[in-house]
């Protein structure tokens, strides 16, 4: 069990394989070693802690609804197909297949607590929880970004665009469509 | 001013018939001039309106939480925001919220670098520049990056500003593939002449390239990171491009009409890692070549055949592969039996010690060969049969695990087993299987271990599930089922 010492002075007891899915944690423990020592958090309150550390069987992501997402993938390694060649941005041999299903004993949290915890979570170094779904429509796989308008107004951000950057934008979207 | 409220119609039109015909001119023009000012006040209101909205939503934008973010962290969360099938757009999706966002898209170039096709065709019309000109912005995004990027070109009609524009990156690719026409080599002379610096992978597709007789071969020996290399051989003549052949660690060969041909080009390459093969074989018998080949860090190979010709296995024995691991040979394109000479790969095995991935894929082999190939892969950890003749009872039993006898493959773990063509028998199948899986505490309670390992996994394309002898084994290491899967996922262990 590691001790772990909030920004609001809170302590919690959080057992190592969960804390070590932070690489900022789990550098300071390799850099302590063993120790009862707590460690501080200066910018994480027990509030979003307790969010951040949420015990699951695999990697957990949080959706732009604050609804917890339970993944587990597996890599299977090909021997024997080509695509080495292939134009993936990984270049590997790996595919990685993504099984996950939504949690249905989903968290909600408002949008407040949500970015809280992507903070906390930057803070913290664990990127799985910088879901790509945020952006994405979080019922599917696989079906890019959501266009800006849903975008803008699921965040409330304003449009500020000035006119000459509209005409751009529309001669973007017309070469992404013509290309 | 009457309000709306106690507006009457009726009242004003009792009063103005009293009116003189001049004085209701007058009044008409004086009630005209009274709507253009209030119409411009409401115009003035309205403007002031949509004004204050925007400033309140600006305001509510930057009380936002989303607004907290810094710049990197949303620039992270674009990148995952981004499937490779949909990146230009995606990229576009959230570069066109607002202009902080499009800001921080711009400056992240990484957002900028999954793989491009860039179509080169002239198309002829005037959207030919905004064609140009898109792509020209597209890679600037990029920066110093490097970049996957294919090149396409059906016609022989070249929209040069394009090229021009995608040459001026040539620098940074980092994979180039190329779908060309059969005439295309007079483009991949002209690639070949930049600067590729970055060029780890190069990617010909399998086509069959044209030349005329006396054509300058193209030559990529100054890509000094070119490690991959994809492209199909259709002659005896000499490659159709030259490459640092050293250097290369990963080699797909399509299309190879001999396995002479194959070993030719693999001759030069001592760095290999991976090999490919699509081969036919030889249609008489032949010996191996007196010269073996020796790829010292191979480590996976896969071999297909295809065509008539059915004598393969003197490819094998001209090789020498100390450090291979994974071994694939593929006989599903080929249209005849082929046929196995146990002794050759026997001797290829003998010099290749370290095979943990055995997978056969069609093989018309005997059980003979079949225990023969296990024997000789002492380290062998998985084996996949795909529509083998060789899995009989008598390879079956051959695996079975017995104390006190020397057994086949001792760390085999993995086995899968798909689409056999012979009649098993379910108890030996069973048996077999039993033989090698203990639970832990049948494992402490031995005075012996078995020298065997124990399963990891088990895949069979048979119901076996209800069998007494295998109840022991969970479900998430004895996968037994009657479905049948698409051809792509054949090549794959779990």
């Amino acid at each position: 069990m590691v001790l772990l010492v909030t920004s609001d002075n809170e302590q919690f007891q959080t057992e190592k394989d969960i804390v070590e899915r932070s690489v900022l944690i789990k550098n300071m423990l390799e850099d302590v070693g063993e120790s009862d020592q707590p460690i501080p958090l200066p910018n994480v309150s027990s509030s979003v802690l307790k969010k951040v550390t949420q015990p699951s069987t695999g990697p957990t992501e949080i959706d732009v609804r604050g609804r917890y997402l339970s993944t587990a993938s597996t890599t299977v390694e090909s021997p024997s197909r080509p695509p080495i060649l292939e134009q993936s941005q990984d270049e590997t041999r790996k595919r990685t297949t993504d099984i996950s299903e939504w949690d249905q004993k989903f968290i909600t949290v408002d949008q407040e607590m949500l970015f809280e915890i992507i903070l906390a979570a930057n803070y913290l170094d664990i990127k799985s929880l910088l879901c790509r779904r945020w952006l994405q429509d979080g019922s599917q796989h696989d079906q890019g970004a959501r266009p800006p308008e849903e975008i803008r107004k699921l965040f409330n951000i304003v449009n500020d665009f000035t006119p000459e950057e509209e005409a751009q934008i529309k001669k973007e979207n017309e070469w992404a469509e013509d290309r | 001013m009457a309000t709306a409220s106690s507006f009457s119609v009726r009242a004003i039109l009792e009063q103005a018939r009293e009116y003189s015909r001049l004085e209701m001119e007058r009044r008409v023009q004086e009630s005209e001039l009274r709507l253009k000012s209030l119409e411009s006040a409401l115009t003035s209101l309205m403007e002031l309106r949509d004004r204050e909205r925007a400033v309140l939503d600006m305001l509510k934008y930057l009380l936002s939480p989303i607004y907290t973010l810094p710049a990197e962290l949303l620039a992270e969360v674009f990148e995952r925001a981004i499937d490779a099938e949909t990146h230009i757009m995606d990229v576009f999706r959230v570069s066109q919220v607002c202009s902080d966002w499009r800001q921080i898209a711009h400056d992240t170039p990484r957002l900028w670098t999954r793989g491009i096709s860039v179509t080169l065709d002239n198309k002829g019309d005037r959207r030919e520049q905004a064609h140009t000109d898109g792509w020209k912005a597209w890679l600037a995004r990029s920066a110093a990056l490097t970049i996957p990027i294919a090149l396409r070109l059906e016609s022989a009609d070249i929209c040069h500003d394009l090229l021009g524009e995608v040459l001026k990156t040539a620098s940074r690719w980092r994979y180039l593939r190329l779908d060309l026409p059969d005439h295309g080599l007079t483009l991949i002379r002209r690639l070949a002449q930049h600067k590729l610096d970055s060029l780890e992978g190069l990617d010909l597709e399998d086509r069959d390239f044209i030349e005329p007789l006396g054509g300058v071969i193209p030559s990529f020996t100054t890509a000094p990171r070119l490690r991959k290399l994809r492209m199909g051989i259709y002659s005896s003549l000499p490659t159709p491009i030259l490459v640092p052949w050293s250097n290369l660690t990963d080699l797909t060969l399509h299309h190879c009409p001999t396995p002479d041909l194959a070993l030719d080009v693999l001759a030069p390459c001592t760095g290999l890692a991976m090999i490919i093969v699509r081969t036919s074989g030889w249609l008489e018998s032949v010996l191996p070549r007196s010269d073996t080949l020796v790829l010292a860090h191979l480590d996976a190979l896969t071999f297909v055949l295809f065509g008539d010709a059915k004598h393969f296995t003197p490819f094998f024995g001209s090789l020498s592969t100390p450090a291979l691991q994974r071994v694939c040979v593929d006989f599903a394109e080929m249209r005849t039996t082929e046929h196995w000479t146990e002794a050759r790969f026997t001797a290829f095995q003998l010099r290749a010690p370290n095979i943990t991935w055995l997978e056969l894929l069609y093989a018309d082999l005997t059980s003979d060969d079949f225990a023969a190939a296990i024997l000789h892969a002492p380290s062998l950890t998985h084996l996949k049969l795909f529509r083998c003749s060789c899995f009989d009872d008598t390879a079956i039993t051959a695996l079975r695990y017995e104390d006190g006898v020397a057994p086949l493959a001792p760390r085999l773990n993995c086995l899968v087993l798909e689409g056999m063509l012979h009649d098993v028998s379910d108890d030996i199948l069973a048996s077999m299987i039993a033989s090698r899986w203990w639970t832990d505490t049948a494992f402490a309670s031995r005075s012996d271990p078995p020298v065997v390992a124990r399963w990891t996994h088990v895949e069979l394309w048979y119901d076996l599930s209800e069998h007494f002898l295998l109840k022991d084994i969970p479900s998430d290491i004895l996968i037994t089922s009657t479905r049948s899967y698409p051809y792509e996922t054949v090549y794959e262990f779990k």
